[in-house]
């Protein structure tokens, strides 16, 4: 590959950052989705986008939490477009085969988190799963600490409320 | 967090843990669009500088004579080369236009690709392999920055040289090698006082300097409609082209080229693909109208055909049936594509 700069060049580092951090972009993109095959196309977006700004995401002192951005920013972005998705209809034997092992506690959580609008998806994937706090995440989602608290607020509560079968925290039922 | 919240999180990562399918990144293609996306991001933000990007007059197999001075019609009678684009077409008549053409090329390159629209127009003489040899031609109206794509961290510097009789340059961020450790850009001034730029990496040959300097003779800059596999005997109004493409990447797929022409339609999104029969099936959206005609396949998507409101055309049925498939032999293929 060819040295862009200095050191190891451009494609190396780039390369080696994504090789490394790819599956769990993946997770990160399938919580917000609930799709694994979207989660693949989140991805190979997201880290496009990374690749056309690596000059400047490269210097971030978290780089991190900079691809997460992007992959969280395009899927809100899909939200709102048409164009979503001319190329993501690859429903394929493996996802079926993944579904089928599936245990009914991780359906019923996947089927809640698709029931909550985009941005409150987006808010406790990163609140709970990427364990960021309130500010982190006010910042990954362009909005006020306030605006994360009231999303939090409704996802928990939408959360329990469908899962009341199973209510969260309560193990024991 | 609360007893809740921490059970959240649990079975957060209980779920990211479930049972996946093989994971399907293309670390290559992320780096192939994220070129074409600096290239075109760069020179939009030129101010009207337009990245011309430009044609290659001769697609495969490659020439291997000295450099053209313009592109040059070959004789229908020679197979060897297929037909190059030299007619403008009537406006419209063309959604593929190239502004400006290769002449002779090194034999690692393999074929041409190019792209035209929304996320970018571009064109591509490559080789192929894994890493297959890349050799971008853009043409600007004004010289663009030395670093272009800001990615030499302030230490781009220019070397003098000459292409043909033509004073250019090599942007590097090592005066000492011109070729800047195989990421080379090579520029210079057209006739009509633009620039022109091939940007050249993945090239595994004797004498790359040379190489680039002799491509860089054989370019000449116009407007050239590129051949495309099919006729279309009308599209209705509001058809909007988005994106155009044609790419060839044999190694990758096994499917020696596919064209590609994406439309918006009252906001819905309509495909033709165009691909050698047994070629797989294009991805998307929208369930697929085809046919196969002359063995080559070509498909219609709509992905929300209310919306498209095709009706009075028979939907992606008549549309499909507007088209007229030109066979693989690329001598067949024509710039007059639409009317």
């Amino acid at each position: 590959m060819p040295p862009m700069r200095t050191g190891r060049g451009r494609d190396a580092e780039f390369t080696e950052y994504v090789t490394a951090r790819a599956p769990w972009l993946r997770q990160v993109a399938y919580l917000l989705c609930g799709d694994w095959h979207r989660a693949d196309d989140l991805v190979q977006t997201g880290v496009t986008k990374l690749y056309t700004n690596w000059h400047r995401a490269s210097t971030a002192w978290n780089l991190d939490g900079y691809a997460r951005k992007t992959v969280v920013n395009t899927f809100l972005a899909e939200q709102r477009t048409a164009w979503r998705r001319l190329v993501d209809l690859r429903h394929s034997q493996e996802e079926l085969v993944a579904r089928e092992s599936d245990h009914d506690a991780v359906l019923d959580l996947r089927a809640a988190l698709g029931e909550l609008p985009p941005r409150q998806r987006a808010t406790v994937v990163l609140r709970y799963f990427c364990d960021l706090p309130v500010a982190e995440v006010a910042r990954t989602l362009d909005c006020s600490a306030g605006t994360v608290k009231s999303q939090t607020a409704h996802a928990i509560e939408t959360l329990r409320a469908r899962l009341r079968s199973e209510p969260i925290g309560t193990p024991e039922g | 967090m609360t007893e809740e919240t921490t059970d959240l999180a649990t079975r957060l990562r209980e779920l990211a843990e479930s049972p996946a399918p093989p994971m399907a990144l293309d670390l290559d293609a992320a780096k192939r669009a994220g070129r074409r996306r600096r290239r075109f991001r760069v020179s939009a933000a030129a101010g009207g500088c337009a990245a011309v990007i430009v044609a290659a007059s001769v697609v495969l197999p490659p020439l291997l004579d000295g450099p053209s001075p313009a592109p040059q019609a070959s004789s229908p009678s020679d197979p060897a080369r297929p037909p190059v684009p030299t007619a403008k077409t009537a406006a419209g008549a063309n959604p593929m236009i190239a502004k400006a053409g290769f002449g002779w090329l090194p034999e690692v390159i393999r074929g041409v690709e190019y792209g035209v629209g929304a996320h970018g127009d571009y064109t591509l003489a490559i080789g192929d392999g894994q890493y297959p040899a890349m050799i971008w031609l853009a043409v600007y109206d004004k010289e663009p920055p030395a670093d272009r794509l800001g990615e030499m961290g302030g230490e781009a510097v220019k070397v003098p040289t000459k292409v043909g009789d033509r004073d250019g340059y090599w942007v590097t961020v090592n005066p000492a090698d011109p070729l800047n450790g195989g990421d080379s850009y090579l520029r210079w001034r057209t006739g009509d006082g633009r620039w022109a730029e091939l940007n050249a990496y993945y090239l595994d040959i004797p004498d790359v300097r040379q190489t680039l300097l002799r491509v860089a003779e054989g370019v000449t800059v116009g407007d050239y409609p590129v051949p495309l596999p099919l006729r279309i005997s009308g599209l209705p109004g509001g058809f909007h082209l988005a994106d155009g493409l044609l790419s060839r990447r044999p190694s990758q797929d096994g499917v020696p080229w596919t064209m590609q022409l994406f439309y918006t339609v009252n906001g819905a999104n309509v495909v033709i693909d165009v691909r050698p029969e047994g070629g797989g099936a294009p991805d998307g959206r929208g369930e697929p109208v085809c046919t196969t005609e002359n063995s080559l396949r070509a498909c219609v998507r709509i992905d929300r055909p209310n919306a498209a409101d095709l009706g009075s055309i028979g939907g992606a049925q008549g549309l499909l049936d507007r088209i007229t498939l030109l066979g693989p032999d690329e001598r067949d293929w024509t710039t007059t594509v639409i009317g």
